[in-house]
């Protein structure tokens, strides 16, 4: 069964002078415990598509169905985690996973209680009482995982989770995702990323859906059939041909739009071009 | 300093390895990026005050007998009353300030999230901000004269609102400025999380602007000291015998305008610099460093 379902979404964004179509009739599903990866070059609104799914925004027209209900509007049971991680400054790392607790009605001692367990799975015990400001990014970034799983979300959004950290920790943070994606005692086992590194997406995704630039459509996608877990397979010829894959896929892209090239351009009233 | 020839000069004296002072250093510094001229009338200036400084010094320095002559003179009897003078006006600014604080946040928060909010506060602060608050005290003090009878609670009333008119703007605009700031990745997550009404204010909003409130409270006190030594320096015009508001700024009137007594005028304004330095390094000071960790790092 399909967990998410995204069918036919169109978005525009007004600007001053024009519309710039920055979604073009995008549909695609989620399977119940897949990875999915949505990779395309930057600006090709896979974000937008993520925040839709998040129901931070609305498409035009089209719908993204959770669990066959229309999602309308931000529901604990999809969370998502950020690329600048989100974390509320103000509040330390124990108290930014407690207050969304506190806003779905969890009384205090139960909200303490899960939000350090949550912080100990992603390894920052000993880090309850320190601020936002004092935390490394990679540190924030495990913050904000947690955050997003203490609420128990059916799917976890990761909007490019790992593009502000440094190789190494992202490299660690992939596989604590990696981790949590397996563990079958949490109820979170659907995951969708967003990313423009086609080897993370080939080395964490089921599949890869590759959409091209603005305006974005889905042009293909990538079932990854590397066996699990896949950190030696990093040198593998295989795990080489599914990224030649994705990046041809990303070209023929990159191709058809040059084609197209007068469907990415809008005109105004006032007769001036703008190239979206 | 190249220009000056001091590099020059320090050089052939063999002076090379000599470290300037760094305030020296960094005032050449910023010298070498002005003209001849901008720097010759800067030098000229600064010879100028260093000139009169020694002459008012070293011309009128007070001698033991003028301070303790001025000291047992007039209003000098009213020093004993100093802490209570102090009490009334801080209290009074504390009073104003704690409306303004409260009335600017609601204001600021609505003007920046919803136009037609904004369509009201925005004139008003275009003529609050633009008429001299001094101005409007005769009108409103014989209005709450004749309004409220007594003309002592009178004049405190009209005190508290000039105050109130005058320190609300800085805050106001600040934090409008601040409210429409607050990075769309915090918006969204509050938004994500379910964080509504009172909640998002008090996670949200009112953190994120915390900043903004400290550096516009800065402002607004600034501007109040100097309307509550106004407002206690005006008499009411109400009748023929004017009474004044106790506080720092009658005394200060008292003391120049009536008796002329300068030692007590400059004690009195040595009382008003330490309390407005106390407030930086006790309070903003603090404050400021403390929110600096609130700013979100995009």
């Amino acid at each position: 069964m399909s967990v998410v379902e995204v069918e036919n979404v169109t978005k525009t964004f007004a600007t001053d002078h024009s519309k710039m179509l920055v979604l073009n009739n995008v549909s695609f599903s989620v399977e119940n415990d897949e990875f999915v990866c949505l990779v395309g070059p930057s600006g090709c609104g896979k974000s937008t598509l993520l925040r839709i799914i998040a129901g931070l925004e609305k498409a035009d027209s089209g719908r993204v169905l959770f669990r066959e209900q229309p999602i309308e509007k931000p529901t604990p049971k999809i969370t998502m985690v950020f690329q600048l991680f989100g974390l509320l400054p103000w509040k330390t790392a124990l108290e930014n996973i407690e207050v969304p607790l506190e806003v779905l009605g969890v009384p205090r001692p139960n909200r303490i209680h899960i939000a350090e367990e949550y912080l100990r799975m992603v390894g920052l015990e000993g880090f309850e009482t320190t601020y936002p400001h004092d935390l490394s990014g990679g540190m924030k970034q495990r913050v904000g995982i947690a955050r997003a799983l203490a609420l128990k979300p059916d799917v976890l959004l990761m909007d490019e989770p790992f593009s502000s950290l440094d190789e190494l920790t992202a490299k660690t943070l992939r596989e604590l995702v990696l981790n949590i994606w397996r563990n079958p005692v949490l109820p979170t086992n659907t995951f969708i990323m967003v990313s423009h590194n086609v080897e993370e997406a080939v080395f964490m995704a089921d599949r890869v859906i590759v959409m091209s630039r603005r305006p974005g459509k889905i042009i293909g996608e990538v079932r990854i059939g590397l066996p699990r877990p896949r950190s030696s397979y990093l040198r593998d010829k295989e795990y080489f041909r599914y990224v030649d894959d994705v990046v041809a896929l990303l070209e023929k892209g990159e191709a058809a739009t040059k084609d197209q090239s007068p469907i990415s351009l809008t005109v105004d009233q006032g007769g001036e071009v703008f190239k979206s | 300093m190249g220009k000056l020839g001091i590099a020059k000069a320090t050089n052939w004296l063999h002076f090379g390895r000599l470290h300037w002072p760094k305030s020296f250093s960094i005032v050449s510094q910023r010298l070498r990026k002005y003209t001849h001229v901008e720097r010759t009338t800067a030098i000229f200036l600064v010879f100028l005050s260093i000139v009169f400084v020694l002459y008012i010094v070293l011309g009128h320095f007070p001698t033991i007998a003028t301070v303790s002559e001025g000291l047992s003179a007039p209003p000098s009897e009213d020093l004993v009353k100093l802490p209570i003078l102090v009490v009334f006006t801080m209290g009074r600014l504390f009073l104003a300030y704690g409306i303004s604080i409260v009335v600017a946040i609601g204001m600021g928060v609505l003007a920046a999230e919803h136009k037609r909010f904004a369509a009201v506060f925005f004139p008003l602060y275009d003529i609050g901000q633009g008429v001299p608050i001094l101005a409007l005290f005769p009108v409103i003090s014989l209005w709450l004269t004749g309004l409220l009878g007594n003309q002592g609670l009178a004049l405190e009333v009209t005190c508290i609102i000039m105050l109130v008119l005058d320190m609300i703007w800085y805050m106001f605009l600040n934090i409008v400025s601040a409210v429409k700031n607050i990075p769309t990745e915090i918006n969204e997550v509050g938004q994500l999380l379910g964080f509504r009404g009172l909640k998002r204010i008090t996670h949200i909003v009112i953190p994120s602007i915390l900043p903004a409130i400290v550096t516009g409270s800065i402002l607004s006190w600034g501007t109040g000291w100097n309307t509550i030594i106004f407002a206690e320096y005006l008499p009411s015009t109400g009748s023929a015998d004017p009474v004044s508001i106790p506080g720092i700024g009658s005394l200060l009137d008292k003391a120049g305008y009536e008796y002329g007594n300068t030692v007590v005028l400059v004690l009195m304004l040595g009382v008003i610099s330490v309390l407005v330095l106390l407030m930086e390094a006790f309070i903003w000071r603090r404050l400021l460093r403390k929110f600096e960790k609130y700013h979100v790092e995009v």
